[in-house]
């Protein structure tokens, strides 16, 4: 994965910008977000990552003012803005479904916050057009909402947020309602407009792939919690929990007890045998739960290097286009998947094959044992 | 084939309009130019008489306080009738049903019924007279009935429903988000109200104008009962005219420039409507 070789990423000092501490909001029987607290900092692309219902567009209305929290602060700029109403916050936000003004054209639509702030009309002129070559619509000035297509409403919909030059930029799963081609599009055109403009996105989606590919960092939200925030590299590489791991990518998990621990890994006993892992900070006979992405896995490696091994017989082939899926299923009964491109370097296994399956101990996941609501959830 | 299809379609439609709306709208379009014989029959003689006796200062007065008696009773039907609305649409699904029908009940009982309860209300030892003495807030009583006052109230009252109900409609319609991405731009409550909320309902609201003051005009029972004895708008006139009277032609002659009132402004309403429409599609 490329990593952002924008300047402002990494020779900026990094400094906060949002911090949201211990927000609480509750509905009559449930706690929608429970005791959050958050820093981003200036100039960042977050994202804000959970399945449907997890408070993401709660959290966001209370970011930009359309909804009280029950309890907390938000700090924005140094400056306590929790109770500040929505239209004097210094924020702006792309929605859900655009809401563009039906009855306006995209003229209209852009100007609409200048001139509320009455902002001279020339200076209106100036800014709109300026906004809408930004998001690549220079003449679409005089149509109206109904005659655009969806990702053009959508590109008039972020400027019509970015033309106030809000110090945070908020975006209710701006790409949710586009067709995947136009979503990867959308997709790159976005971090490039953030990387130019340098404002603050905190953007609110539940498709994984979109918040690893744009996202500086990224917070997983579950049932009104933060589980992990951290950037994409350690989000997949080294999730905190089962939930996180489950929630990014795909992951072939083992139940088993830390039989060893060291200061710099440790070795759990699960069903099929011993597997090693580096990770720290467990103790002996802690329950535990291993994972094991299935691109890490070996079939028939040869090197030294991949400590852990297992013994497996291929159950099934699914081929994907760019890669092969192998299931596998070890003696003692336990199922894992094996990923593997489609580029010729392997030679596919017959169903029924006996094969060995082996990666490195730092390919190993520990987790701790989820508790039963994480494990519903996921 | 397709056009046969279309007339069998269009057919019934259009045959039970032609018997009970063209029809009599013709007849008496007809016996507006008739003149009115010595005992109350009907001369079929060619005649303008009855349309330049319409213009007379006498009647075209009563003409005149009708229209702005129905454009007032119109405008206090908006003014209560929207926000009235605007909370309907604001309750929950269950509170919603329970108001729409309280709304509509009235509808119900008896229209005679209602307006002579209105009598009792407003008469100088009535219910509101009453309790304001009661309540020390006037000293002698308000002689309201009778008056164009009285009819003013009536007509609202009864007529409020027909302004709330298509305003609900198009409230109802609207995209809560877009007040979101209002307030969100920067804008008060008053600036979402007048840039998003009038424009978005300007249709309901134009229905309701409509629908309420399209009657009004046509009021008679009404003026009749919270009027008093002076024929105060012209379905008073036209009702003396056909039945005390017995000049059918007349009758009919105001019949048809009330009728023709209504249609120039649906018609200045048609155009401007188009206009508008025309104007957005130049923008395209
Ligand atoms: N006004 C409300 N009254 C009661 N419950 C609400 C209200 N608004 C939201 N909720 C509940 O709060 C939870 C979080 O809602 P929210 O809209 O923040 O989810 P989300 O993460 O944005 O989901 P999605 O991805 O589907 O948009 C949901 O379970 C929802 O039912
Ligand atoms: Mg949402």
């Amino acid at each position: 994965m490329a990593i952002n070789p924008h300047p402002s990423n990494i020779y900026k000092p990094l400094k906060p910008l949002l911090s949201v501490e211990n927000i609480r909001k509750q509905y009559v029987q449930q706690i929608v977000l429970n005791d959050l607290d958050l820093t981003v900092n200036e100039g960042e692309f977050f994202f804000l990552l959970g399945p449907s219902g997890c408070g993401k567009t709660t959290l966001l209305r209370i970011l930009s003012g359309l909804l009280e929290p029950d309890a907390g602060r938000i700090v924005l700029n140094g400056t306590d803005i929790t109770h500040t109403p929505a239209h004097l916050r210094d924020v702006n936000t792309v929605f859900q479904n655009y809401a563009l003004f039906p009855h306006m054209n995209v003229f209209d639509n852009v100007a609409f916050g200048l001139r509320m702030k009455k902002v001279s009309e020339t200076k209106v002129r100036e800014n709109v057009t300026e906004a809408l070559r930004l998001v690549s619509l220079p003449d679409f000035s005089s149509r109206m909402p109904s005659q655009m297509s969806g990702g053009q409403m959508q590109r008039v919909a972020l400027a019509r947020a970015i033309v106030n030059e809000p110090s945070v930029l908020l975006l209710d799963e701006p790409l949710g309602a586009l067709d995947v081609k136009l979503r990867k599009q959308m997709q790159s055109e976005l971090r490039q407009l953030q990387r130019k403009l340098g404002t603050t996105f905190i953007c609110v989606t539940h498709d994984q792939d979109e918040a690893l590919t744009l996202g500086d960092r990224i917070a997983v939200m579950n049932k009104g919690r933060f589980e992990q925030i951290s950037d994409a590299h350690t989000l997949y590489n080294q999730p905190v929990s089962h939930y996180v791991c489950d929630f990014l990518g795909e992951c072939n998990f083992l139940e088993g007890s830390v039989q060893q621990a060291t200061s710099t890994g440790c070795r759990v006993s699960v069903h099929d045998g011993f597997i090693e892992a580096s990770a720290p900070g467990f103790k002996e006979a802690d329950q535990v739960t291993v994972g094991i992405r299935p691109e890490k896995i070996a079939l028939n490696a040869t090197d030294e290097t991949r400590q852990n091994q297992l013994q497996a017989v291929v159950s099934e082939r699914i081929f994907t286009g760019n890669h092969y899926q192998i299931e596998c299923i070890t003696p003692a009964g336990s199922h894992l998947n094996v990923l593997f491109m489609n580029n010729g370097s392997l030679e596919l296994p017959e169903q029924g094959a006996s094969v060995q399956l082996s990666w490195k101990n730092e390919d190993t996941i520990i987790l701790p044992m989820p508790d039963k609501g994480t494990v519903n959830a996921s | 084939m397709k056009s046969l299809q279309k007339y069998i379609t269009l057919g019934p439609p259009a045959i039970w309009l032609g018997i009970f709306f063209v029809a009599p709208l013709l007849i008496i379009f007809v016996y507006s130019f008739f003149e009115r014989g010595i005992y109350g029959d009907i001369v079929y003689t060619f005649s303008l008489d009855n349309y330049l006796r319409a213009i007379d200062p006498l009647y075209a007065k009563t003409l005149w306080r009708s229209t702005w008696i129905s454009v007032v009773s119109t405008l206090i039907c908006l003014v209560l009738g929207y926000p009235l609305a605007w909370y309907i649409a604001r309750q929950s699904a269950k509170m919603k049903k329970l108001l729409l029908v309280l709304l509509i009940v009235p509808f119900w009982t008896n229209f005679l019924v209602r307006t002579y309860a209105w009598i009792f209300i407003l008469r100088t030892e009535g219910l509101l007279n009453n309790t304001l003495l009661s309540l020390g807030l006037i000293s002698s009583p308000l002689e309201i009935l009778f008056t164009q006052t009285a009819v003013i109230i009536g007509l609202v009252y009864t007529y409020l429903p027909f302004m709330v109900l298509p305003i609900y409609v198009s409230i109802e319609k609207l995209d809560r988000a877009l007040f979101d991405a209002c307030r969100d731009l920067g804008a008060t409550s008053w600036q979402s109200f007048k840039s998003i909320m009038l424009p978005l309902t300007k249709p309901g609201i134009i229905s309701g104008c409509i629908l309420v003051f399209v009657p009004c005009l046509g009021a008679y029972i009404t003026p009749d009962l919270l009027g008093g004895a002076k024929s105060l708008m012209v379905g008073n006139l036209i009702q003396v005219q056909f039945l005390a009277a017995r000049d059918w032609p007349f009758g009919a002659a105001l019949s048809f420039i009330v009728m023709a009132i209504v249609l120039l402004l649906l018609f200045a309403y048609a155009r401007w409507g188009t206009n508008n429409f025309d104007k957005a599609a130049e923008a395209k």
